[in-house]
């Protein structure tokens, strides 16, 4: 490491950023290295005489008014600010709350039907195999709800398939 | 004043452990104007002093130091950070560099109109015994001080003043300047040795004086 570097290592020490095994090396080097040891004394000395210097300068009393001033108007609009991040958490909890409820209605619900649409399509398709396997149209079919829903579907189903229902039977 | 902030500071911080600033700041967002008035007090000299050697003028310095207050106050509910002194001076330095570049663009503007090539940042940041304090520094030698930090170039002043004025360490100063940290060093290592340079007649006569301050009575 060359004196500049080290130099640079006591400006890292003069504001508390040296770790203390690297500060144990540099007060090793700087207690045998004069133009280190006179850099280290021209950092302090300056710093010293400057800033009381360059602190006898101060803001007028009439800008020191106008941050009062507006330090008052804010107040109100910043404490608002304050409480956005509050307000956007409690919307954000209720969200993801709304989201669970939901999800946990749309599985259970998708539960009980999944058995029934399953049946159906089942149903459907024995159905329409039938009637392609001997031409003989469709099962006698009840009067059912259950029935009549699946005539219905199976009729689309002939009807796309170039086959009135009515042929069939 | 400025010791009644201490002294406040000082308290809250033996009460609670917690750092005073941000006390401060928790009050003044619950309506208490004057904890912020506390703050202004405290950074008025510090931040004066950065600001009065980063512009031309008492009164262009009184502006830019009215402004960053202004942000501040208005970015106030953004703050997060741990060092409000470094938070102001990041606000103080950008405001001090678009300013710079603001009056660098009207200057442009005007040589262009005049054929000329337009003035570099340099120009529009305070030349040499141009700056407030040289008028205010009381003696010869404040003069000489205050004349020797205005030549300084821009960035190493701005090291420079960041760190004596607000004890900021290098790993902020760098994210301020938006440079490494051994940028930042480099800039501080050149601006002692130009300081020193000159005011190479003052030199020993300040080094005597420190050690006199520093003799055990």
């Amino acid at each position: 490491m060359n004196c500049e570097q080290w130099q640079h290592q006591l400006l890292l020490a003069e504001s508390g950023e040296l770790a203390d095994g690297d500060r144990k090396a540099l007060d090793a080097h700087v207690a045998t290295c004069h133009a280190c040891m006179d850099f280290r004394n021209s950092t302090r000395v300056l710093s010293e005489a400057v800033r009381p210097v360059l602190r006898r300068g101060t803001p007028s009393p009439s800008t020191l008014a106008a941050i009062r001033e507006e330090a008052a108007a804010r107040v109100g609009g910043t404490r608002m600010l304050v409480l956005r991040p509050f307000v956007l958490q409690i919307a954000a909890c209720a969200a993801a709350f709304a989201l669970v409820v939901g999800g946990w209605f749309f599985l259970r619900s998708g539960e009980s039907l999944a058995p029934d649409a399953i049946h159906q399509v089942g149903s459907l398709l024995t159905m329409v195999s039938e009637q392609h396997a001997d031409g003989t149209g469709v099962p006698a079919v009840s009067a059912s709800d259950e029935d009549a829903r699946i005539r219905a579907l199976a009729r689309e189903l002939l009807r796309m398939e170039g086959l009135g229902f009515d042929e069939v039977l | 004043m400025d010791e009644n902030a201490r002294g406040k500071g000082k308290d809250m911080t033996e009460v609670s452990g917690q750092n005073p600033e941000t006390q401060l700041l928790d009050k003044y967002r619950g309506g208490d104007v004057e904890a912020l008035g506390i703050l202004v007090e405290k950074y008025r000299k510090p931040l004066f002093a950065f600001i009065g050697n980063m512009t031309r003028s008492h009164a262009e310095a009184d502006e830019v130091f009215q402004e960053v207050w202004f942000k501040a106050i208005r970015k106030l509910a953004l703050y997060r950070d741990k060092n409000f002194g470094g938070w102001l001076m990041r606000i103080a330095h950008n405001t001090v560099i678009d300013r710079a570049r603001k009056l660098k663009n009207e200057c442009s503007l005007d040589s262009g109109s005049e054929g000329g090539n337009g003035g570099s940042l340099g120009s529009v940041l305070p030349a040499p015994g141009q700056d407030p304090s040289a008028h205010t520094a009381a003696g010869e030698l404040g003069k000489r001080i205050s004349a020797a930090v205005a030549a300084l170039p821009h960035e190493q002043k701005a090291v420079f003043l960041m760190r004596i004025e607000m004890d900021l360490p290098f790993k902020e100063i760098a994210g301020i300047q938006k440079v490494s940290i051994n940028t930042a060093l480099a800039r501080m290592h050149y601006a002692v040795g130009k300081l020193r340079t000159l005011l190479k007649n003052d030199y020993e006569a300040l080094a005597a004086q420190r050690l006199e301050q520093e003799r055990p009575i």
